[in-house]
């Protein structure tokens, strides 16, 4: 009887291991978190998918840096942008965020004086980090981009 | 005594028995938490469908604004007319037609404007996002006019802003197409902005005396944009355009009809190639590169 209790409480410890075990940032599909932002979020500007060369060229970032990108922009009329990114790893992705942090304060020189409206857009974007993962989204409604993000990342 | 001591192992096997119980079923219930939740989570990712790259996601909406509202362009235009009144200089009376494109061909080659800089303001910002000209340099900037083109520092160069003059100075390219004009409609003095412009391609020769200058014509607005206000119209467009004609003609360098290439019969921007009338989608900058790419 007590063999069979013993024997009985190693395999739940090590089923509890294995169902605890894995802490890591899983893969993420930056495709379908920027598809799902741009679907979700009501936009007032027409959003295209951009070049991930005309991506990188706009963050002043290359491959070395970026495994993958995912964007849509406006046609100017807007501030509006999504960019999702998948850094090379954690270290890369502090680089991504440094550029995109830029890229918002040039959208910020040059939309004060053009369209002042948008600069309420770019007052606090959305800008997240998860792991090699970095997103992005400037829009009206970040509760939205919040919770579109929040979904992939937990 | 031996009974009793029997009596109490066997009390305390039982209490140890349930408590083993008890760390057994939590354990296994802990775990069992842990393995459902990574199971949602792959679950939920994988529900979501993954779309094509080059599906354009057209968004309509009550919010659209314009920038011929936009307090920003207003002030710049207020802002810079203090000038003189309008110089009596004549344009240059030339009967010889003006220089446009050669007979149209299209590039052959990918790395067509591997060499080539474009300068205007937002809307060629708009192409730089959606072009196909390979790997074209763009010098573009929200509300750039002709006079900012030469003073404003716009242009990130080696981590620093410069302007596009000093830009040019730094890299050499063999094309240099320059589109601006619309942020000038509103100017009070129509010369002040053909001599601008004139300026400015006398600097660019400067910076890159080898290379090709192209002016692009102003593109079109909407029909609803063109009459909705009195600056930002196809009618003035079209009188600038008529005069950068001549300016071209006068500094030997060449003119392109790009408004063509995006405009409908009436010489208007077709209402589906913009959300606020003015700045080109997708679909419109790749009309707008495609002209570009056959004429040379």
């Amino acid at each position: 009887m007590k063999r069979f209790f013993i024997n009985i409480l190693a395999l739940a410890m090590i089923f509890t291991v294995a169902g605890c075990a894995n802490k890591t940032v899983a893969n993420i599909d930056t495709d379908a978190v920027a598809d799902k932002l741009a679907s979700e979020i009501k936009f007032a500007d027409q959003m295209s998918n951009i070049e991930d060369k005309t991506v990188l060229k706009l963050y002043g970032l290359d491959e070395n840096s970026v495994k993958k990108v995912n964007a849509y922009e406006s046609t100017g009329a807007t501030a509006e942008e999504i960019a999702i990114f998948e850094a090379k790893d954690e270290e890369s992705a502090k680089t991504v965020k440094a550029a995109a942090e830029q890229r918002i304060n040039d959208q910020r020189a040059g939309f004060e004086d053009y369209q002042p409206k948008e600069m309420e857009k770019l007052k606090s974007p959305v800008l997240k980090t998860s792991g090699k993962y970095v997103f992005l989204c400037v829009s009206d409604d970040n509760s939205t981009a919040n919770k579109v993000i929040d979904s992939f990342i937990k | 005594m031996r009974k009793g001591r029997r009596y109490r192992r066997k009390i305390i096997n039982r209490t140890a028995m349930i408590v083993v119980l008890i760390c057994t079923v939590s354990l296994v219930v802990v775990g069992a938490m842990g393995a459902v939740h990574e199971m949602d989570r792959v679950i939920a990712k994988e529900s979501v469908p993954a779309q094509s790259k080059t599906e354009n996601k057209i968004c309509s909406s009550e919010k659209s604004e314009s920038i011929a509202s936009s307090k920003g362009s207003v002030e710049q235009k207020e802002n810079h007319k203090k000038k003189p009144p309008e110089n009596s200089t004549p344009a240059k009376n030339n009967s010889s037609p003006p220089k446009t494109n050669s007979k149209p061909q299209k590039v052959s080659s990918d790395n067509y404007f591997d060499d080539a800089v474009f300068i205007g303001d937002s809307r060629t910002e708009g192409l730089r996002n959606y072009d196909g000209l390979g790997n074209a340099t763009y010098y573009a900037a929200k509300g750039l006019m002709v006079n900012t083109a030469l003073t404003k520092p716009v242009v990130n160069l080696n981590g620093k802003k410069v302007t596009i003059t000093d830009a040019l100075k730094q890299k050499k390219f063999n094309k240099v197409y320059i589109m601006l004009g619309l942020n000038e409609l509103g100017w009070s003095s129509f010369q002040t902005f053909i001599n601008d412009y004139g300026k400015l391609i006398d600097e660019v020769k400067k910076c890159e005396p080898q290379s090709k200058i192209y002016v692009q014509s102003i593109l079109p607005v909407s029909k609803e944009k063109s009459q909705s206000n009195k600056t930002y119209t196809n009618r003035n467009i079209n009188r600038y355009n008529e005069e950068l004609v001549k300016l071209a003609q006068k500094k030997d360098v060449i003119y392109l009809e790009v408004n063509k290439a995006v405009s409908d019969s009436e010489g208007n921007l077709p209402k589906d190639a913009s959300n606020d009338g003015i700045h080109l989608n997708s679909v419109y900058c790749q009309k707008w590169c495609e002209y570009l790419k056959v004429h040379k």
